[in-house]
């Protein structure tokens, strides 16, 4: 891992996330297509776009799981850019996955333990693993293989295992798809709860949901980000609706 | 999961396995006996990095060879076996530490893994066939091509060269390194750097997403399996009392998989058991030249793959009414349709 750059403080830095002109492309198609993106300290961002618009791809590059072809990522002090997933997690960050990534032959327990041990040692993962399993409301099912479960539950096993990890920066990528509302309700109550100690960028669709929880927005299209504002300033723009609407792709 | 009763476990299963080691010269010749001692062990190191770190090594012989070849040619230079054994196990850890590292840096999928590891296999098998001249030496020890190493010392007594271990001693000798390597790997397993190794098998991208060097850990552990593989290697050196390039043959590195197949894999028992099982047929379809040995054994392979789709400690451990731990399960794939529960038991 790289040093830390000398004399770059955590005062001058107010950002913890900062990418300029990210590009990634796959066979000539830029998936993710010049983005400048910044995301303030305990800031809680909504990413919204349509199917397509480099979303996922953009969180990828971010995480390391895919080297980006041009541009650059600073996370916290750290120049990251090109760096490998592992040596990304170390520094703090923590993702949900929009296809949940789970380990499925191994118990909910043994998954978050995973995840609370890395960087912390036996004692403490203990007690990190029983505080993300209760905040998820995991305990019954602690000892339940995870590939047998529904996925509303493999959802927030994911969930934990961010959690458990206490990252300073979370990527959550489609956390509500697919859950009951009751659920929503409880993943929104998680999402704001988490956001006292970490950053958090958060992919969603569903409106409601989103102005439950956010209150700046910056929507992709085509791989770029197209608007950048307040709920309510996106929402009115016409450009946002044509892309929703399909007049613009 | 505690620690207490992993470790009850283990004690029962050594005392368990101390037992049969023990009783097992009631219905068998020591001789054969150690040699099927030296197969489980051998089996054991595959059945560690395949069934448990999702490694499929197509060249375990490749360091079985390798720890049998060092042992010779050491003990032909050196004369006391202590230094031979501990080479024979230290130099096939080392290669398999560089060529673990080779592919899981270069990120390897897993088929090539497989194609690598096969073609190193070869080598070191057309590689010993041509030492034949005597260019071909180490030290005091020529590699002799075809015809291997014969007529090195065997083991002895630690301190002691004139007091060699053969027979019943070298037998116990290899219970102790079979019980002993058991042991090791229980132990390895259960600690976080063997639960770190099954999450990545589980799932390398969670894994890395987690902080964890995937490419590190499988290198360590591919090497771990080496070193095993290795003292396996020695073991059957000292008693063969010959080395040939036959040891890394593709049908010695097929066996190994046959195997951890047949035996169950996913589980410690089941490479063990496997290797005693088949090992054991194999020595007596030895004796009969009716049928060929390979399509016997090929048939065994296809019905045991067919009838017990977990090994015979599937098998085995379903009939004490407890599936073994972390049994082999289909690999579900991402986004394959799964039940759903609306119920939020939260
Ligand atoms: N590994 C890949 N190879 C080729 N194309 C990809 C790959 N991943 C994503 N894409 C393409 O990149 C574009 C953006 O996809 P994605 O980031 O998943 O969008 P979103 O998450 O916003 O729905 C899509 O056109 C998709 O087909
Ligand atoms: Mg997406």
């Amino acid at each position: 891992m790289r040093a830390r750059r000398a004399g770059c403080g955590a005062s001058i830095v107010p950002s913890v996330l900062e990418t300029r002109g990210l590009t990634m492309t796959f066979g000539g198609v830029a998936a993710v297509d010049g983005v400048d993106f910044t995301l303030g300290r305990r800031e809680l961002r909504c990413l919204i776009g349509p199917n397509g618009a480099g979303k996922s791809t953009f969180f990828k590059c971010l995480t390391g799981q895919l080297k980006p072809t041009a541009g650059e990522i600073r996370i916290g002090e750290e120049e990251t850019t090109g760096w490998d997933p592992h040596a990304v997690a170390r520094l703090g960050v923590g993702v949900k996955t929009q296809v949940p990534s789970v380990m499925d032959g191994l118990s909910v327990r043994e998954n978050v333990w995973l995840s609370a041990y890395r960087g912390r040692g036996r004692a403490a993962a203990r007690s990190a693993t029983d505080a993300a399993i209760e905040r998820l409301a995991l305990g019954e099912i602690a000892r339940a293989l995870v590939g047998r479960l529904s996925h509303g539950e493999r959802q927030r096993v994911e969930l934990a295992i961010v959690v458990a990890a206490a990252p300073t920066l979370i990527l959550l990528d489609e956390p509500a798809a697919g859950l009951t509302s009751e659920e929503v309700g409880r993943l929104a109550e998680i999402i704001v709860a988490l956001n006292r100690e970490a950053a958090i960028v958060i992919v969603e669709h569903d409106m409601q949901f989103i102005r439950t929880i956010a209150s700046v927005i910056t929507v992709f299209s085509q791989g770029r980000i197209l608007v950048e504002g307040p709920v309510e300033d996106v929402m009115r723009d016409p450009r946002v609706r044509d892309v929703y609407l399909g007049r613009k792709g | 999961m505690s620690a207490r009763p992993q470790l009850r476990g283990t004690f029962v299963a050594l005392a368990a396995g101390a037992a049969i080691l023990a009783l097992a010269p009631l219905v068998a010749e020591t001789y054969t006996l150690s040699v099927l001692v030296i197969y489980a062990i051998l089996a054991l190191s595959l059945g560690l990095i395949w069934g448990f770190g999702g490694i499929l090594c197509f060249g375990q012989a490749a360091f079985y060879g390798l720890g049998a070849y060092t042992y010779a040619i050491a003990a032909i230079n050196i004369g006391e076996s202590t230094l031979p054994v501990l080479l024979g196990i230290a130099v096939p850890f080392a290669f398999a530490f560089v060529l673990g590292a080779v592919m899981f840096y270069g990120r390897l999928s897993d088929v090539y893994l497989g194609v690598v590891t096969l073609v190193v296999t070869l080598i070191f098998f057309r590689f010993m066939n041509a030492t034949a001249g005597p260019a071909f030496a180490i030290g005091e020890a020529r590699l002799g091509g075809f015809n291997g190493i014969p007529g090195f010392p065997i083991l002895n007594v630690p301190g002691q060269p004139r007091w060699e271990i053969y027979d019943g001693a070298f037998y116990a000798v290899c219970a102790v390194a079979l019980l002993l390597v058991y042991g090791l790997v229980r132990w390895l397993l259960a600690s976080p750097f063997g639960r770190v190794a099954v999450a990545i098998r589980e799932n390398e991208g969670r894994a890395e997403l987690m902080g964890y060097d995937a490419r590190l850990r499988k290198t360590v552990l591919f090497a771990v399996g080496g070193g095993i593989a290795g003292l396996a290697g020695v073991l059957y050196a000292s008693w063969a009392e010959i080395v040939t390039p036959g040891l890394f043959s593709l049908a010695q590195s097929a066996e190994i998989i046959v195997w951890c197949i047949v035996g169950g894999l996913g589980t410690l028992a089941g490479p063990i058991i496997g290797a005693v099982v088949l090992g054991y047929a194999k020595f007596l379809l030895g004796q009969q030249s009716v049928i060929d040995n390979t399509l016997i054994l090929g048939a065994i392979l296809v019905l045991s793959v067919l009838l017990m789709p977990r090994g015979i400690a599937g098998v085995l451990g379903a009939a004490w009414g407890r599936a073994p731990r972390r049994a082999r399960r289909p690999r579900r794939r991402a986004g394959a349709p799964r039940r759903l529960r609306s119920l939020d038991r939260a």
